[in-house]
């Protein structure tokens, strides 16, 4: 301390301040169990329906829902240069009435069936007088016509996603998994996406990062829990049908030979490849502390390769400038660690730095300083992307959601998001059936006040890479436009299913609360048919 | 004044072992410092105490062991940083992407707590220095303590202090900018 430093004596300040206020507040008993969750058997109710769901679909009671027929369109504007085409919205677009009750595919499907795609920057505003939709009813979005559902409600706190880089829809698409708080619980609850019905409760909290097997509607893997009060090296997978938990890979003795004081590990918000057999973590020791990361083929339940260093400046390669810019805090901790669908490499996301690294760790390369929200994206020709927004400076792409081929390192910018409203966005590869296309998902604009809606705000649509990098405009998300007043809780998070015929997002309806709840549209059947 | 007792010769100097606190007389001593520091680096009142919960946790959990370390309360306080920076994960990317689109960074804004705006500075400082200066500057640890905590080299603390303090007293206004290099050496 400096006696006499303006500095010093504010933060003095300060901190005598807040120790006189928490002087005064009692101390809580200790409470050992309070937070701790995940006991031995992850699934502890099976609440109704379940198994229903892997043999005969669910009755159909709905009525069709009424896509009004004067939504037609000319031809798509794919170059892009003579504006957004859009089509007329339906007076009524909104009150399509439906049975909640049930909603099968093939109805769902022929909703969507008719409804023409809208391509490129287009402004059209969402509307005005766009009430919540009750549970189950589905709608067509004002602007775009696009169908679409509420699946959750919210209850006393919330009932959302936390990511867009997960896939929570089961491989036949019948079953989803949101994260609940009642207000005065959290779980992981399973949806039966066709009652909207709650099927089952996993007693897991977010961060044991369930993910659904890649063919096996009806089995979760993940881990036991997110920090050293529960987490393991040992990947789980649970039935939702039986409620049991098996050991898929006790990684423990494995792990603790390369890092003897690995206790718990974690992808953080990243994914396995699109097969669901490599995967890759970080390691952390019991405080807490990453201290390496490892990559595994569950398939040949073996190490692949293993980082123990993960400050990338110890290993003395050379840097780009702008990375070594970033670096002057050091990497950082690890944010997230990606996958690429065909495996081959391994993204790491540290506070202050991007890094490719070959899926064995045997080599990597710098991508940038940071991206957030970003994700690894297929594309058509059998390469790996990775597609964030490019916040960093002094860059060329500065502002640009940015594409970056991950063999090259090749950047090609895609939108200027500060050309409209300073949108913040996310992006999400997990279409890895249909390469070659992002679902981009929009908040938090900076639109003037009285002033339109920015082409990019507040929206959900579909992005090519590569091509002549096509936007479809899926639909606005209705999220709380006050960014003062918005929630976290709220972001729309959006992402696809993997064949890309329904994307998910979140959204408060514009109710300005915590409120999370989750939307579904369905993708217009015409997109299946674009190049 | 009494004459004073023959100093024992080095092979009567017998040292008393520390003795080991209670799980409980620890719990009661550190509670409230660990819910500011963490309050500090979070911003919230309830993610401050969940994370104090779950550090307190793991520490009941290897009481056996964290109580003969020389210093539990700095090995509590490492689990509680690190703990911090997983929760920052999830909740502050928002704010994080929020901030980093806009191409003019908007000031602080002035809260009616003329503290807050300090804490609040403190926080929109990157994570490492931001950890150092709530340790510092709340929790009272000295560089060695602050090194022990974050696991990293005592010249390392003091680089991310200097450059903390530099970018706080930008934050904060021209009549903090005077000398602040100091207190990095301190």
């Amino acid at each position: 301390m400096i006696p006499g430093d303006p500095l010093d004596s504010r933060l003095d300040t300060a901190a005598g301040e807040l120790r006189s206020q928490l002087g005064e507040a009692p101390i809580p008993d200790f409470e050992p169990n309070k937070r701790v969750a995940a006991p031995v058997a992850a699934v502890v109710a099976i609440l109704i329906g379940i198994g229903v769901f892997l043999s005969a679909p669910f009755s159909n009671n709905a009525s069709q829902v009424d896509v009004a027929d004067d939504t037609s369109i000319d031809a798509p504007d794919i170059d892009g240069d003579s504006g957004p085409v859009v089509p007329e919205p339906a007076a009524d677009s909104e009150v399509d009435s439906s049975d909640p009750s049930r909603r099968t595919t093939t109805e769902l499907e022929t909703a969507a069936s008719d409804v023409e795609l809208t391509f490129g920057q287009d402004a059209t505003q969402p509307s005005s007088d766009r009430v919540r939709p009750d549970l189950g009813q589905l709608r067509n979005d004002p602007a775009y016509g696009s169908v679409i559902t509420r699946l959750t409600d919210a209850g006393g706190r919330f009932s959302r996603f936390d990511s867009n880089r997960r896939v929570m829809t089961n491989s036949d698409n019948t079953l989803l998994i949101t994260h609940v708080d009642d207000g005065t619980s959290e779980n992981m609850s399973i949806i039966d996406l066709e009652s909207l019905e709650q099927v089952a409760v996993v007693d897991r909290d977010e961060e044991s990062e369930l993910t659904w097997h890649p063919t096996d509607p009806a089995r979760i893997r993940h881990l036991s829990g997110g920090d050293a009060n529960n987490g393991s090296l040992r990947l789980l997978e649970t039935d939702v049908t039986t409620g049991e938990t098996s050991v898929l890979a006790d990684l423990t003795d494995r792990i603790q030979q390369i890092f003897p004081t690995g206790t718990h590990m974690l992808s953080a918000h990243g994914r396995p490849g699109d097969n669901g057999n490599f995967w890759a973590w970080v390691v952390r020791d019991e405080t807490g502390a990453p201290i390496g990361a490892v990559s595994y083929d569950l398939a040949a339940d073996s190490i692949i390769g293993s980082l123990s260093e993960l400050d990338p400046t110890a290993s003395g390669q050379e840097l780009p400038a702008i990375v070594d810019e970033g670096l002057v805090n050091g990497p950082g901790d690890i944010e997230s660690i990606l996958v690429t669908s065909d495996a081959k490499y391994v993204v790491i996301e540290y506070a202050f730095v991007t890094i490719v690294h070959d899926a064995d760790f045997s080599a990597f390369r710098a991508i940038e300083n940071t991206g957030d929200n970003a994700d690894v994206v297929a594309t058509p020709d059998g390469t790996d992307a990775y597609v964030f927004v490019n916040f960093n400076t002094p860059s060329q792409n500065y502002g640009f959601l940015t594409a970056v081929d991950l063999d090259t390192l090749e950047q090609t910018p895609l939108i200027n998001l500060f050309d409209n409203a300073n949108t913040s966005m996310s992006v999400s590869g997990t279409a890895t059936g249909k390469p070659g296309w992002v679902a981009l998902s929009t908040f938090s604009c900076k639109n003037e006040v009285g002033a339109d809606e920015a082409w990019t705000c507040n929206k959900i649509m579909l992005m090519e890479l590569g091509g002549e990098n096509r936007i479809v405009p899926l639909a606005h998300t209705y999220r709380c436009s006050n960014d003062e007043d918005a929630s976290w809780f709220t972001i729309p998070n959006g992402w696809t299913n993997r064949d890309l015929t329904r994307v998910y997002f979140t959204s408060d309806s514009g109710r300005c609360t915590e409120g999370g709840e989750i939307y579904e549209v369905i993708v217009p059947g015409q997109f299946a048919e674009l190049n | 004044m009494a004459p004073s007792p023959t100093p024992p010769s080095p092979q009567e100097v017998v040292v008393a072992p520390r003795a080991i606190e209670s799980f409980d007389d620890y719990y009661r001593r550190d509670y409230r410092s660990l819910v500011g520091l963490a309050f500090v680096i979070t911003g919230d009142h309830g993610t401050a105490e969940d994370l104090v919960q779950d550090a307190l946790t793991t520490a009941h959990r290897n009481w056996s062991k964290v109580s003969h370390y020389d210093k539990p309360e700095a090995w509590v306080r490492r689990v509680l940083v690190n703990r911090s920076t997983s929760r920052f994960r999830r909740l502050a990317s928002e704010a994080k992407a929020t901030l980093k689109l806009r191409q003019e960074p908007e000031k602080i804004v002035e809260p009616s707590d003329p503290n807050l705006e300090v804490w609040n500075a403190v926080r929109s400082l990157p994570k490492r220095q931001s950890q150092v200066i709530a340790l510092h500057y709340w929790d009272d640890q000295s560089l060695a303590q602050i090194a022990d905590i974050l696991e990293c080299g005592t010249e390392t603390v003091k680089t991310h202090l200097k450059r903390g303090r530099q970018a706080l007293a930008e934050a904060l206004g021209e009549n903090y900018l005077k000398d602040n290099d100091e207190g990095a050496d301190q």
